[in-house]
């Protein structure tokens, strides 16, 4: 099959707008929070739950025949399921002989494992695992792109409302702490929201892809940007542009949509590691 | 003198763990309290209980309402370098538990962030990065946080660890300044005595569990060294400072005692 001419993939864009601007959404609010994943060094906790997150939209794929709102709403069960670990992983510190990484890396493949299940014994089967890890962008509607909407727009609120108190807590829980902050209430917030995102994101944008956005944005971020706020908005544009670039070639060679959008993350992060390389040789 | 805040009898530890037990300890308004005793005594943890992060398992803390409004000074290297902040950023944070969501930190809240900036002697490194910074300059700057909304109690973790001796010396004397010109009590947990016992009113003194504290001039005698140490101690005057040293002569004599009373067992 010959690829597309890049005026077929312009009329293609036109045609797949709703899922161009609900991956635009998705793409921001992952890489706002992925920020706050790297620094706070829970990249694993993002990748476990994105995991866990996947097992419940694997569960509702195996419940839909008999659940009507598993059918529906994919999304509420995978959303349950994902709280239900951020729940379980903000009780970190409850055991001194389990280090906490071993604790997130059994999470990880106890919901791969019950993936595997789920998906097996679903009525579709296996040809699900492609769509769980690939995403299906391109097939959203407009109904799919209010919910993405709604959700990323609280999230995001959320995280503009409330920035100072995940940053101070995240930074100094312990100043923090002095000052009346209440340290476990922030960051079991700040994770909900992670889980949230992560939940509401998975069965559109893949597992791959939201992995990526939570990580490789905020890298690149870092790596170009000294304080926060331009560190968040270099975080938020690589993931938009990429997720444009990365959908237009996506259609150009018929390939699913996460591996050309990791790609184009990939060279945005090549190039901001280059610059800040240059940048330290110079001072 | 004011209490500001009162420890009773308390036991302090994690879960079953019990760090500290029956421990009494009284810090008044205008005081210089320097916390000190090994490393893994229990000294950070009395802290936490003196400034309320953690609730003693038996035992009361009462603390005055001047008590709560404190500057902490937490140990440098519980601040992670990753953060990209500058010194402003970092400053700042001190003023955020007035700011309510969506608002925006205004001109006056700069002025008082350099002010601060200026009290500890580096607002021309007001831009920089924090992670660029030397040992002593990121303490100045966690020192310039905690002096933000001005408070009456500045505690502070272990402010001059790991710094060489004009660093370490140059803090000591800015503490000492904020205490003396600014009228601040300050709580100061160290594991270095002989830095501590030069600027402090009231030592507590860490070790084995317990807490013992009382004034420099009662806790810092050679037969009370020796007892809290559990080996000889010294201690000189070298113009008008004290040093705790251990006592070398007394320190053989009493090892090569241990030796022949082993060899004349064997």
């Amino acid at each position: 099959m010959s690829p597309l001419s890049w005026s077929e993939v312009l009329e293609g864009l036109r045609l797949n707008q709703a899922g161009l601007l609900a991956g635009c959404l998705i793409a921001a609010v992952c890489s706002t929070i992925g920020v706050y994943v790297v620094l706070k060094r829970i990249v694993f906790v993002g990748v476990s739950l994105a995991q866990i997150s996947g097992a419940g939209v694997a569960l509702a794929f195996l419940l839909a025949p008999a659940l009507p709102i598993a059918r529906d709403h994919p999304i509420a069960i995978s959303l349950a399921v994902t709280l239900a670990g951020v729940l379980v992983y903000a009780q970190h510190g409850a055991s001194a002989r389990v280090p906490r990484e071993s604790g997130i890396g059994i999470g990880y493949l106890v919901a791969s494992a019950l993936t595997l299940i789920f998906i097996v014994r679903s009525p579709k089967g296996l040809d699900e695992i492609k769509e769980l890890l690939d995403g299906n962008i391109v097939a959203l509607h407009g109904q799919d792109l209010i919910s993405v909407a709604w959700l990323t727009g609280a999230v995001l609120a959320v995280h503009a409302a409330f920035h100072r108190q995940f940053l101070f807590t995240s930074f100094d829980p312990e100043m923090a702490a002095t000052h009346g902050f209440r340290v476990r209430g922030w960051e079991l917030l700040l994770h909900l929201t992670l889980g949230v995102t992560i939940a509401a994101s998975i069965q559109y944008a893949g597992l791959l892809a939201v992995f990526a956005y939570l990580v490789m944005p905020a890298v690149t971020g870092l790596c170009v940007a000294r304080r926060m706020k331009p560190v968040m908005l270099v975080s938020m544009a690589t993931a938009v542009l990429s997720t444009v670039v990365g959908f237009a070639l996506a259609l150009k060679w018929d390939l699913p949509t996460s591996p050309p959008m990791i790609a184009v993350m990939t060279l945005a992060l090549s190039a901001a590691w280059l610059l800040s390389r240059l940048r330290r040789s110079a001072n | 003198m004011e209490t500001l805040i009162d420890l009773r009898s308390v036991t302090l530890g994690y879960g079953r763990n019990r760090v500290l037990r029956d421990v009494s300890l009284t810090v008044g308004d205008g005081d210089f309290v320097g916390v000190v005793g090994p490393n893994g005594s229990g000294k950070s943890t009395l802290l936490k209980a003196l400034l309320g992060l953690l609730r003693p398992s038996s035992g009361e803390v009462v603390r005055s309402d001047r008590a709560r409004e404190v500057g902490y000074v937490p140990q440098r290297d519980s601040i992670d370098p990753l953060y990209p902040l500058t010194v402003l950023d970092i400053v700042l944070m001190g003023l955020f538990r007035r700011l309510r969501p969506w608002s925006r930190i205004g001109r006056g809240e700069r002025d008082e962030a350099m002010r601060c900036l200026s009290h500890v002697g580096i607002a021309d490194l007001a831009n920089r990065e924090y992670a660029s910074l030397s040992g002593g300059q990121q303490q100045r700057v966690i020192i310039a946080r905690a002096l933000m909304g001005r408070p009456s109690l500045l505690a502070l973790d272990e402010p001059t660890n790991g710094m060489d001796l004009p660093a370490e010396r140059s803090i000591m004397d800015l503490i000492e300044r904020l205490h003396v010109e600014g009228g601040i009590t300050v709580l100061m947990v160290s594991h270095l005595l002989n830095t501590v016992v030069n600027y402090a009113h009231h030592i507590a003194f860490v070790g084995d569990g317990r807490v013992q504290a009382g004034t420099v001039a009662e806790m810092v005698t050679p037969a009370r060294m020796s007892e809290l140490y559990s080996s000889p101690v010294q201690v000189a005057m070298f113009g008008d400072r004290r040093i705790v040293l251990p006592d070398r002569a007394s320190h053989c004599e009493h090892e090569v005692r241990g030796r022949v009373e082993a060899g004349v067992n064997a």
